[in-house]
């Protein structure tokens, strides 16, 4: 969706016109449950705040400035409630990752050496993503889906940046056996 | 090779639900509680409106409660000064014959006989006054207007009053220059403490009579003005001589020196106009 596009549903909605924001929803549907879904980590919850996005976005519309890049715009509003909804609802999950810090780096070698680059089985990604480790599976949600820096997820998840990126590297290199590589 | 980010993405797309019935709905929802919001606020602003006029409603009735009360005290003291004062005159009638009181009038004269007697009765009545200044002073104004007796100067008579307990102002704004103004312990403490516009035209009708519209807004001042020699020539002008500026009901301004006495009355000594001019209006005799 252009630009121009984009401020003319942003008109509609101001005016109460449900079909402006119909547009943006079939255009940004995706990728707004992509990123919401990237720091959640599950479909429920990426759900519920998809839809709650969207409402927001109805009730917000006039906070939004024409030719800020309306991309970017949406994509920071769906990842910062979907990090809301994490502090609020999965402190668990950070909270295991600051037991990391206590116990130290956990090393958990993907595959030897002279086996790393060959496919071992040849799976759906969703399936191979399924494989990783909880907090693997975070990281790569955050950086692939999320559009999300190291820096940005160390610290939402509150750890090292090291940590971030060595996690990062373990689950590249056990999806690259499965036949996924990441883009360069 | 499988690009990780395309296939993840295209994935995650494959299995997102329709959630826009969700959406609108929750959309309704918000306007819904928005125009409810709405009209809330409005009626809540209705109700507060009505509870102001209520309030403004009740303070209008106590505002006409309480002039209707003061009217009432004004008549009822009118009328009891002039049943007072009617037992006087006929007791004055008695006692002094008709054709003195026609040479009297005839030749506009000054009785002194008579002239006592009402003095004392005004004096009376002057006392009753000051003890409850806070009725309205008409009575007293009555009292020197009817109280006013005509002296040598007969063509000016309708210019000149004298009031009982001294003062004797013109009413016209010409310089009163064998006239004296006392104020009495009360009048004197309501001016010093920076009376209301009200009090201070209730107990400054006198000044009326020295030729000042309505006086208000009295204060105390520290600063005086220049009046030149004329002023220190005042009998009485001194280092004790207090200063009190005044308005009148045009907005002038006046500059009132006062000694205040050893019995807490204020003696008037000069009033001046408080501008450049600061024209002398009254001056007490030497």
């Amino acid at each position: 969706m252009t630009e121009a596009a984009f401020d003319a549903c942003i008109q509609r909605i101001l005016n109460g016109d449900k079909n402006g924001l119909r547009e943006i929803y079939d255009a940004y549907l995706s990728y707004i449950y992509q990123i919401v879904y990237g720091v959640v980590g599950r479909k429920e919850d990426a759900e519920d705040i998809t839809s709650d996005f969207f409402i927001k976005f109805w009730q917000q519309a006039d906070k939004y400035k024409s030719g800020s890049g309306h991309k970017g715009y949406l994509a920071t509003m769906a990842r910062n409630m979907a990090i809301d909804h994490l502090r609020k609802y999965k402190r668990e999950i950070l909270d295991s990752f600051s037991n990391d810090e206590e116990e130290g780096p956990v090393m958990e070698p993907a595959a030897k050496e002279d086996t790393e680059n060959e496919v071992i089985e040849d799976i759906g990604i969703k399936e191979a993503i399924e494989r990783l480790n909880p907090k693997e599976q975070q990281i790569i949600n955050m950086k692939v889906l999320a559009d999300m820096t190291f820096a940005e997820i160390a610290n939402e998840l509150k750890v090292p940046m090291g940590t971030v990126t060595w996690r990062y590297r373990e689950a590249i290199k056990k999806l690259r056996r499965y036949g996924y590589y990441e883009t360069a | 090779m499988k690009q990780l980010e395309i296939e993840y993405k295209n994935a995650i797309s494959l299995e997102v639900p329709d959630l826009w019935n969700r959406i609108e709905a929750g959309i309704d929802e918000y306007e819904a509680t928005k125009k409810t919001d709405n009209i809330s606020y409005i009626k809540e602003e209705t109700d507060r409106e009505k509870k102001t006029d209520r309030v403004n409603g009740k303070k209008v009735i106590a505002y006409i409660g309480r002039i209707s009360a003061a009217a009432a005290c004004l008549i009822l003291a009118i009328g009891a000064f002039n049943l007072m004062r009617g037992s006087k005159n006929s007791s004055e009638m008695a006692a002094s014959d008709a054709p003195a009181m026609a040479d009297y009038a005839a030749s506009e004269t000054y009785d002194e006989a008579p002239a006592k007697a009402e003095y004392a009765a005004e004096a009376e009545a002057e006392e009753e006054y000051s003890d409850s200044y806070t009725t309205d002073t008409a009575p007293a104004q009555d009292t020197a207007s009817e109280s006013a007796v005509e002296k040598d100067d007969t063509a000016s008579n309708k210019d000149t009053l004298s009031y009982k307990n001294g003062i004797r102002s013109e009413s016209s704004a010409q310089p009163a220059s064998e006239e004296q103004v006392i104020l009495t312990p009360i009048e004197s403490l309501m001016i010093a403490a920076e009376c209301s516009n009200v009090e201070a035209q209730k107990i400054l009708l006198r000044l009326t009579l020295a030729g000042i519209d309505s006086p208000t807004d009295f204060v105390p001042v520290e600063e005086d003005l220049e009046a030149g020699d004329e002023l220190k020539s005042v009998e009485g002008f001194g280092d004790d001589t207090i200063s009190i500026r005044f308005a009148d009901e045009a907005g002038k301004e006046y500059q009132m020196y006062c000694n205040k006495n050893d019995d807490g009355t204020i003696e008037v000594l000069a009033i001046i106009r408080a501008d450049d001019s600061a024209e002398m209006i009254y001056k007490k005799v030497k």
